[in-house]
């Protein structure tokens, strides 16, 4: 059932990093009115509408938009991948024509956003944040160490990851950070919370993003390439860090990423590119092995012999990632966004040929995932 | 569970993975007491 959409609108707010001078909400107005610019559409043609991070309705009155079908999913930076699955979902049922799916994140200015905190009543409220961790860099030092522990992963793999990810960056005149770095580097810099280098972690920044989705059967009639959809997946786990069932892997990666595979029909030969959300240093190397990339304590070597790298036979990250290109917080829709421009063959540091690219979204630390296979062709 | 390791150097070397504890029970009110771990080894108290 899942052949039949495409994106057919596909941009980034006009800026990225940093933006002090517009509220989250014109982020979103912004990325949006850029991807219908894309498109060659206006928001009259647009009647789904799906975000996270505001609420659906704000975005619609704000947008003058009266949809037909919305979806406010947020369950962390992946959100905007589950909207993509649910909007395929909803266009192949027939309860609207054209989705419009916007992100926009006042992340470094915080200009009109909310504070980033869980509730005193939710579960991490209750039982994990009157120990002291809230928020990334003290909940993903847990799983990295259990990790570093079973599997011998030393420091200097873990700042490879962040060393490869700036070499990308380093050909794409948008990322925030593009002066190439050294594994010293890495290890020199600030100790945030240990392991955690200051490298080692995500970028905080402002910016947006947008995606037009509509039939495929429609999406060769649109002014740019279509890329196809042709595989996705979601799920969740906790939004504890302590209560993972397995320190080392996320149950919300091994549940979208095979689902996402499985609906496309693809094998891990077919991946032409891979993009893995990467808020912190060790999120590529979860995902290369909960994809089944890699064997199980094998995606550190795998990184540091430079497969992922630019010029290796499975190019990751390729816009420089959370950790060098930008990172607003909800990083999912420019992972996605990079995918698109790989398809349609002209992202900055454009790798040959690609037909095929997957995207891994984490949503919180490890408590939620989303998974898309785009395609340069529709599914056969 | 999360909690935390007290009675301990606060740093990565004697902060150990899978090293022995021991629960200690420590009062923040009148109404809340929340369980924490120290080495097992520790002798205070």
């Amino acid at each position: 059932m899942n052949k039949g959409v495409a994106v057919v609108g596909a941009a980034e707010t006009t800026e990225l990093g940093v933006i002090p001078n517009q509220s989250q909400q014109q982020l979103h107005a912004d990325a949006a009115l850029n991807a219908l610019a894309d498109a060659g559409l206006t928001v009259k043609d647009v009647d789904g509408l799906a975000t996270a991070g505001d609420r659906p309705t704000d975005l619609a009155y704000y947008l003058g938009i009266t949809p037909k079908w919305v979806d406010g999913t947020a369950v962390g930076g992946c959100s905007f991948m589950l909207h993509v699955r649910h909007a395929v979902a909803a266009i192949m049922a027939g309860h609207c024509e054209t989705v419009l799916i916007t992100h926009g994140e006042s992340g470094r200015s915080g200009v009109g956003r909310d504070g980033f905190a869980s509730a005193p009543s939710s579960l991490a409220g209750q039982f994990e944040m009157p120990f002291g961790p809230m928020g990334p860099t003290s909940m993903f030092t847990l799983p990295v160490l259990r990790y570093m522990k079973d599997y011998g992963m030393t420091h200097e793999q873990l700042a490879m990851v962040a060393v490869v990810q700036r070499e990308w960056a380093s050909q794409n005149p948008r990322a925030s950070q593009q002066e190439p770095i050294t594994v010293d580097d890495v290890l020199n810099s600030k100790m945030i919370a240990y392991p955690f280098h200051l490298l080692e972690c995500c970028l905080v920044t402002d910016g947006g993003g947008a995606l037009i989705l509509t039939k495929s059967e429609r999406a060769k009639d649109f002014p740019q390439k279509p890329v196809y959809i042709i595989g996705t997946g979601e799920s969740v786990e906790t939004p504890m860090i302590s209560q993972m069932q397995d320190l080392t892997s996320s149950r919300a990666f091994t549940v979208a990423g095979p689902a996402a595979m499985d609906e496309a029909q693809i094998s891990h030969e077919d991946v032409d590119h891979l993009m893995v959300y990467d808020a912190f240093a060790h999120l590529p190397i979860y995902g290369l092995e909960d994809l089944g990339f890699c064997e199980r304590g094998e995606a550190p070597s795998f990184i540091w012999e430079r497969n992922t790298a630019p010029g290796g036979k499975l190019p990751m990250n390729t816009n420089g990632g959370g950790l060098s290109y930008m990172h607003s917080g909800m990083y999912g829709m420019y992972a996605m966004q990079e995918s698109v421009r790989q398809i349609r063959g002209v992202a900055p540091a454009q790798v040959p040929d690609v037909e095929v690219s997957l995207c891994l979204g984490v949503g919180g630390m490890f408590g939620a995932s989303g998974c898309i296979v785009f395609s340069s062709e529709p599914m056969l | 569970m999360m909690t935390n390791i007290v009675d301990c150097p606060q740093t990565p070397e004697a902060l150990v993975l899978d090293m022995p504890l021991i629960v200690k029970f420590e009062d923040v009110s009148e109404e809340i007491t929340l369980p924490l771990f120290k080495p097992e080894d520790d002798e205070s108290e």
